[in-house]
């Protein structure tokens, strides 16, 4: 009996996580966020959340790290003339890990009920478009339709929330049931959410229709991946340490620069595409209805020194609307608004702030105060307030949660207010910037900026259904300078997504928009 | 047995009561939930209103207090505005782990407490009670996110003898001390005060005239006198555990109802911090009872005087 139980301990052991036949591993990865609710790639607006399913499914068309796009479930694809309908030959070797078939009708079926409002999809219904209807050609050819051209139609058909889900698993388990443990078709199969502590994903064995541009083919070497919550970034750097993970996001700026020098660690940064952390003014009330006020403060930011200062070198200054990596990004956004306090203290002279008591400008005996609440980076808004000080701009920083937040915004009681968004896709500027999306009593929206410019409307609907990549890129650049003239938003650094993992494993792949790490190719080192 | 009968009767207003204020402040508070499920997505019209039906919001506000009456009477509180999941189930996946942590803290801290708290008070003003305090006063003022993370420096990341966020006992070890300091804080400070009290009676004078062992006169005469109050501290505090240590539960990366309350705060899920307070009203309500019962166990004169 003793030796029995010894024996138990022995293998029980040898399943612990590290631990693995041959060239198998078993990975732990350390997560930030706790309070993950769906899994279901149709309904999920969460990058957290798309950090299980990315691993979990496969989309028509597959993006690397850098949003190029490639054939994934379909090998190739043709546009209508007339930009409205594309079509796609499906591979006919790929099964679900339920055991159905992967076939035109998982297509048809997937993009259908997204648009239906009964699922409550909140990123997918936005990213697949003027969607109009999927048409089932053969077993393994669909021809998808849009009301209007829709030039970001191919990066769209890769991103992950338009990933293909299983019908029969969705019909079975119903809409809250399947988001609950998700069925793709993806390298890894999903095994069992403990909530609030971990997803467990296991390797999907059948897995042959990898995309031909990753560097392994086949089932992956890691046979088995958690999913760890852990929401204090210390902790995630202490796990790591201590091997209990061997991988973490999120890694705080010092940690980063330690765990870079080479030895036990190796690191990786990845710069998100879509809105990079910064500042929207809001031009409709105070100081900053005025645009020279605006330019002034820019001016006076020293970006790329805060940068540095508050994130080791790990972080890049911004200069655009959007990140440099995210696609149409406008080269020209750079040469704007380097730091230069003599512009700014010049800009603020002739519009008649003049330097008063304890250095503050004055005009009209009203005092340069603006009123900037701070949701997220609290000290990075600090040293924004330091900066801004010495051009004479009183700026009041208080550090708000998310609830004081909306109220203010309802309130339109704030002066400026900041915002990050990650998104692959330029379009993403609608949010911030299109006169629809300025708040209305009772209807929660993100143009803070309060900022209404027919002309603007116009250039966001017709980036939207360009039908060319040039003409949506041409529009886009258009869009970014009319923002950067008027200087209704401060960018102030790119948005980083800091890893480091033990360097026993090589092969840790950031998913396109430099967010989410695929576990596929992950193996040992050496 | 009529007590125990009267006092389990006698929860019913408070639970009634205190479900009344939850329903009515969740009322008055502004904020449209159907707004709030929806999370500022736009919306149509249409969705809306059959977001409304579905939630029950386009009934009058009596009919929809009498329901929740009704439906938290069955044990169903609804659904989680975020996850469409039964918030009662919510509760439940979360109840072990704190519950876990909590019988944890509570061990490490009744044995720390109760050992620093006598070592303390049968030897007053020696360097025995001055270090026994000192740990005490250590444990009531270090805060929980500080012992928590110097607990994974030390054992975790350096010596490597625990798990930090691992699996099973061993990881339940560090998060275990953590709640225990603060615990037997507490408890130590109590108990020696206590002790200090009872060892000034008449009784405790009688006991020793007539010649009993000094460790009987302590652990026999004293130490069930000295009692009361501890366990009224402990019955409090382990209220406050039962319904999460949230600090603890966020640097050890666990899971449990702080953890919970914290999320649905945060993304202001009004059916699940409904629930998670009719919870933790309903823990508090039967964690009272059951202290209350200890008393008649620690102290038969008690029962006496309530049943007359």
């Amino acid at each position: 009996m003793k030796r029995l139980l010894m024996l138990m301990a022995a293998a029980g052991l040898l399943s612990g996580a590290g631990l693995a036949q041959g060239d198998d591993v078993e990975i732990v990865f350390a997560e930030d966020r706790v309070d993950h609710a769906t899994y279901d790639p149709r309904v999920t607006q969460s990058r957290h959340e798309e950090q299980v399913i990315v691993q979990v499914f496969d989309s028509l068309l597959s993006a690397d790290e850098n949003g190029n796009v490639h054939p994934g479930l379909a090998k190739s694809w043709q546009v209508s003339d007339d930009g409205l309908s594309y079509t796609f030959q499906l591979r006919d070797d790929v099964t679900f890990h339920d055991g159905t078939p992967f076939n035109a009708e998982a297509v048809k079926f997937t993009f259908d009920t997204i648009v239906d409002p009964a699922l409550g999809s909140q990123g997918a219904v936005d990213i697949i478009g003027p969607y109009a209807s999927t048409e089932v050609l053969g077993e393994h050819e669909v021809r998808v339709r849009f009301r209007r051209p829709y030039g970001a139609a191919l990066g769209a058909f890769a991103e992950t929330e338009l990933s293909i889900v299983s019908p029969a698993a969705v019909r079975s388990m119903g809409d809250d049931g399947f988001a609950q443990s998700p069925v793709g078709t993806g390298p890894f199969e999903f095994v069992e959410w403990e909530k609030g502590k971990q997803i467990v994903l296991e390797r999907n064995d059948d897995y042959r229709w990898a995309p031909a541009w990753m560097s392994h083919q086949g089932p992956s070497h890691v046979r088995r991946a958690v999913v760890r919550f852990i929401p204090d970034a210390s902790t995630r750097v202490a796990a790591l340490e201590a091997g209990e993970a061997q991988v973490s996001e999120l890694v705080p700026a010092l940690d980063m620069r330690r765990f870079s020098g080479g030895g036990e660690f190796a690191t990786m940064v990845g710069n998100a595409a879509g809105l990079p952390y910064g500042a929207l003014f809001n031009t409709s009330r105070g100081p900053f209805a005025d645009k020279a006020v605006r330019q002034a403060f820019m001016y006076a930011v020293d970006r790329p020194r805060l940068a540095a200062n508050l994130f080791f070198g790990f972080a890049d200054p911004a200069f655009g609307p959007i990140s440099s990596s995210t696609p149409s990004y406008w080269p020209g956004n750079d040469a704007y608004y380097p730091f230069d306090l003599d512009k700014a203290n010049a800009l603020l002279d002739e519009a008649g702030w003049k330097i008063g008591d304890g250095g503050i400008r004055y005009k009209d005996g009203q005092p340069l105060s603006v009123y900037f609440p701070c949701l997220l980076e609290p000290d990075t808004a600090v040293a924004v307030q330091a900066d801004a000080r010495r051009a004479g701009f009183d700026v009041r920083v208080e550090n708000v949660m998310k609830a004081r937040q909306d109220e203010l915004i309802f309130a339109n009681d704030y002066d400026m207010l900041v915002i990050r968004w990650v998104s692959n896709d330029p379009g993403v500027l609608s949010i911030p910037f299109h006169s629809r999306n300025i708040v209305e009593p009772g209807r929660f929206k993100f143009n803070w900026a309060r900022y209404a410019d027919p002309g603007m409307d116009r250039m966001l609907e017709e980036a939207e259904s360009a039908a060319t990549a040039r003409e949506r890129d041409e529009t886009y650049g258009a869009i970014q300078k009319q923002i950067m003239d008027e200087a209704i938003f401060l960018p102030i650094h790119n948005q980083v997504q800091t890893i480091a993992h033990s360097a026993e494993l090589t092969g840790f792949r950031l998913a396109a928009g430099q967010w989410q790490v695929r576990f596929y190719e992950v193996r040992k080192a050496g | 047995m009529t007590y125990f009968v009267r006092r389990v009767l006698g929860m019913v207003p408070v639970l009634f009561v205190t479900w009344t204020v939850v329903f009515v402040v969740l009322e008055i508070i502004p904020g449209d939930p159907v707004n709030l499920m929806l999370a500022g997505r736009p919306a149509s019209e249409e969705v809306r209103e059959r977001e409304r039906k579905r939630l029950g919001l386009d009934k009058p506000v009596l009919v929809r207090y009498a329901s929740f009456l009704g439906r938290a009477l069955k044990g169903d509180l609804g659904e989680s505005f975020r996850t469409r999941q039964p918030v009662t189930e919510m509760i439940r996946e979360q109840l072990r782990p704190t519950l876990e942590l909590s019988l944890g803290g509570l061990v490490v801290g009744l044995t720390f407490g109760v050992a620093l708290g006598v070592l303390a008070g049968i030897r007053p003003n020696s360097w025995l009670d001055t270090s026994s305090m000192f740990v005490a006063l250590l444990g009531v003022s270090l805060p929980s996110f500080w012992t928590g993370m110097m607990l994974i420096f030390l054992f975790g990341t350096t010596l490597r003898w625990v798990p930090i966020v691992g699996e099973g006992l061993p990881a339940l070890i560090l998060p275990s001390i953590t709640v225990g300091l603060f615990l037997c804080g507490g408890l130590a400070r109590l108990i020696r005060s206590s002790i200090l009290e009872v060892m000034s009676q008449d009784y405790i004078r009688t006991a020793r005239a007539k010649g009993l062992p000094h460790r009987v006169v302590v652990m026999k005469h004293a130490m069930r006198n000295a009692l009361i109050p501890p366990v009224t501290l402990l019955g409090v505090q382990f209220g406050l555990l039962i319904t999460g240590a949230v600090i603890t539960e966020t640097v050890f990366a666990r899971p449990g109802l702080g953890q919970l309350l914290l999320q649905s705060v945060l993304n202001k899920d009004i059916p699940l911090v409904q629930a998670l307070v009719v919870y933790a009203t309903g823990a508090y309500i039967v964690l009272n009872l059951a202290v209350d019962l200890l008393y008649g166990v620690i102290d038969p004169r008690i029962k006496l005087a309530q049943a007359s």
